[in-house]
């Protein structure tokens, strides 16, 4: 008989959890409290997400440069950074640069009296080539002494470039092709969303989205495809500017910002009817940023904190600096245009 | 020497594990291909065999054949077996790679069953191609077994000795690491040369990951060119030095406390 009622109190306990655990559940369903954004052990945006953030260049790299051999000597900056200044702020060299066909409505819209500034930035870019040059040779100097562990690691080098080096010089589909760009890409977002301040991380995902890297091209409904995609990019320098805007005494997040709020008026120029609050808001972003950044470049400069960026990452920030400093001034110059242009023809209407 | 290899051999069928492994190295290039947006491309199913097939003969690599390599290390020490072999006069060495062999020769279908697919399923129509394909699969096949073999070795030896928990975790351990971790060490002493004792880790550490040319498939870069090849082989046979020295330095036949 005591058997009998425990099993009973032990099934009727059983069905009153269930029942509870479920209404419960549902209600914290309901109330939203379950959905959680998916980050393993809540390394995104973590001090660790941004170690992660700089080490998932690595496999990237792979991807990106479909197996072709890339070297760099250590501790010199990664290529990404690079091709990104160059397509980012010059986005009519990187559309020749790349092949891409797609036009884009407004390219004359800013080329127009905006030639020079071009012309400055094409010539600041070529100072960034001769900066890598001279990086290089500081690299190799410093790259004299022997010894065992030398050796080994010039051996694995050799090893790893072996094993990235391209037998097969068959040409790739656009298919294969769009597959590989789609891995880069997702391997981008990963190491964005491991931390969304580092410049090289937003800057590489950001051409991606908004040059549609990872499309087929010549498909059918491609210009679908190159919108959605802008609309995408547009969305990420937004949140990126936020996010960035949350840490106003870290030089990387300033930089990595103020790219992005830049980013943000470079789409916005390709709208035939851009809402102007926008526009006077990134405007102010873009400022505020980039005198921050400048702001705690000086004081750590002035207390040797400086120096405890790793080479790489302090040519990275200063590269991206002198970029968008340029660039600022284009987007002033376009905007300061565009803005009087509107309010004129809002004058008579009105 | 034969005999102990029989029994391993009879244990591991009675088992009944293969089945389920065979079956799973045959199913899965057939199943997770469809997983990607092939409709709108059927060119997408071909790298998708090729790499579905080698990831799984890693997975089994991993899980089933160091596993088994452990537990067969433990049992012949922990039950006795290894000291009635030895009183037939099987020695020690003997015994070990008789383990070994055992456990090695049920890997060997799974690599040749990834081969099949990658050459019958996803073989590129393109002549010259086709013939670097063959190539790249008999050079990652090769690498794919001088990576595990050692390590097979050294989940014998040590399970022999600490257990098949310590047998099967060291190994599989240093094969994730090879295979992952160090690619990861190596971008962060690129990105800040200035850390002596990262450097001597990351020289010092199994780079397993040359092992897998996954990448190679999946890109149709081509197969490695020989020379770097043969230099391929030759770390891995280093490696193979140093672990089956070591592994035959743990291994113990008889069991704890004797």
């Amino acid at each position: 008989m005591a058997r009998f009622s425990l099993f009973f109190l032990q099934v009727a306990l059983l069905t009153t959890g269930l029942t509870a655990w479920g209404l419960q559940a549902n209600k914290l369903y309901k109330r939203g409290q379950l959905t959680k954004a998916h980050n393993p052990l809540h390394l995104k945006q973590s001090p660790f997400g941004r170690t992660l953030s700089l080490a998932m260049r690595g496999p990237v790299d792979v991807y990106w440069h479909r197996g072709e051999p890339h070297e760099h000597p250590p501790g010199e900056e990664h290529s990404h950074g690079h091709s990104h200044d160059h397509s980012h702020g010059h986005s009519h060299d990187h559309n020749h640069e790349l092949g891409h066909g797609h036009s884009r409505g407004d390219e004359a819209g800013i080329k127009a009296g905006e030639d020079a500034d071009l012309d400055y930035l094409a010539s600041l870019l070529e100072d960034g080539e001769h900066e890598h040059g001279k990086d290089h040779s500081a690299a190799d100097t410093t790259k004299t002494f022997t010894g065992l562990r030398p050796l080994l690691l010039d051996r694995i080098e050799a090893l790893r470039t072996a094993y990235n080096s391209r037998t097969n010089r068959t040409a790739e589909s656009p298919r294969h092709k769009a597959y590989i760009m789609g891995e880069t890409e997702k391997r981008l977002a990963v190491g964005y969303e491991m931390d969304p301040r580092n410049p090289s991380a937003y800057g590489a995902y950001f051409l991606f989205k908004s040059e549609a890297l990872a499309r087929v091209e010549g498909q059918a409904g491609e210009g679908l495809v190159i919108r959605n995609r802008r609309g995408e990019a547009r969305r990420l320098a937004h949140r990126t500017q936020h996010y960035c805007w949350n840490f106003p005494t870290e030089a990387p997040a300033m930089i990595t910002g103020a790219s992005a709020a830049h980013d943000c008026l470079q789409l916005l120029s390709e709208d035939p009817d851009p809402d102007l609050n926008f526009v006077r808001f990134y405007l102010n972003r873009l400022d505020l940023m980039l005198k921050n950044y400048e702001a705690i470049r000086g004081a750590m400069i002035e207390n040797s904190r400086w120096q405890l960026f790793p080479a790489p990452r302090r040519s990275e920030m200063e590269k991206t600096h002198s970029l968008i400093k340029a660039l600022r001034q284009a987007d002033i110059q376009y905007w300061n245009k565009r803005l009087s242009q509107t309010t004129q023809s809002q004058r008579p209407g009105s | 020497m034969t005999s102990l290899f029989r029994l391993t051999i009879a244990t591991m069928l009675a088992r009944k594990m293969w089945a389920v492994v065979l079956l799973a190295s045959i199913l899965t290039p057939i199943i997770f291909p469809l997983l990607t947006p092939y409709e709108t491309n059927t060119a997408l199913l071909e790298p998708a065999r090729a790499q579905t097939a080698w990831t799984c003969t890693w997975i089994v690599a991993i899980l089933w054949t160091l596993s088994q390599a452990a537990r067969f290390g433990e049992s012949n020490s922990n039950s006795g077996m290894g000291s009635y072999f030895r009183s037939q006069g099987v020695g020690a060495l003997r015994q070990i790679f008789a383990l070994w062999g055992a456990v090695m020769l049920s890997l060997l279908p799974v690599v040749l069953i990834s081969v099949a697919v990658c050459l019958i399923f996803a073989m590129p129509a393109d002549p010259k191609e086709a013939s670097m394909w063959v190539w790249t699969n008999l050079q990652f096949a090769t690498l794919l077994l001088l990576a595990i073999g050692p390590l097979a070795l050294l989940g014998v030896g040590a399970s022999s000795r600490f257990g098949a928990l310590i047998g099967y975790v060291v190994p599989t351990g240093l094969c994730l690491y090879g295979l992952y971790g160090v690619t990861y060490l190596g971008m962060t002493i690129r990105l800040r040369d200035d850390n002596k004792i990262l450097e001597w880790l990351y020289a010092l550490s199994p780079q397993y990951h040359l092992a897998d040319l996954t990448p190679r498939l999946i890109f149709k870069m081509g197969h490695l060119p020989w020379p770097e090849f043969s230099g391929f082989l030759l770390y891995f046979l280093a490696i193979t030095v140093v672990a089956s020295s070591l592994a035959t330095l743990l291994f113990r036949t008889d069991p704890l406390g004797n």
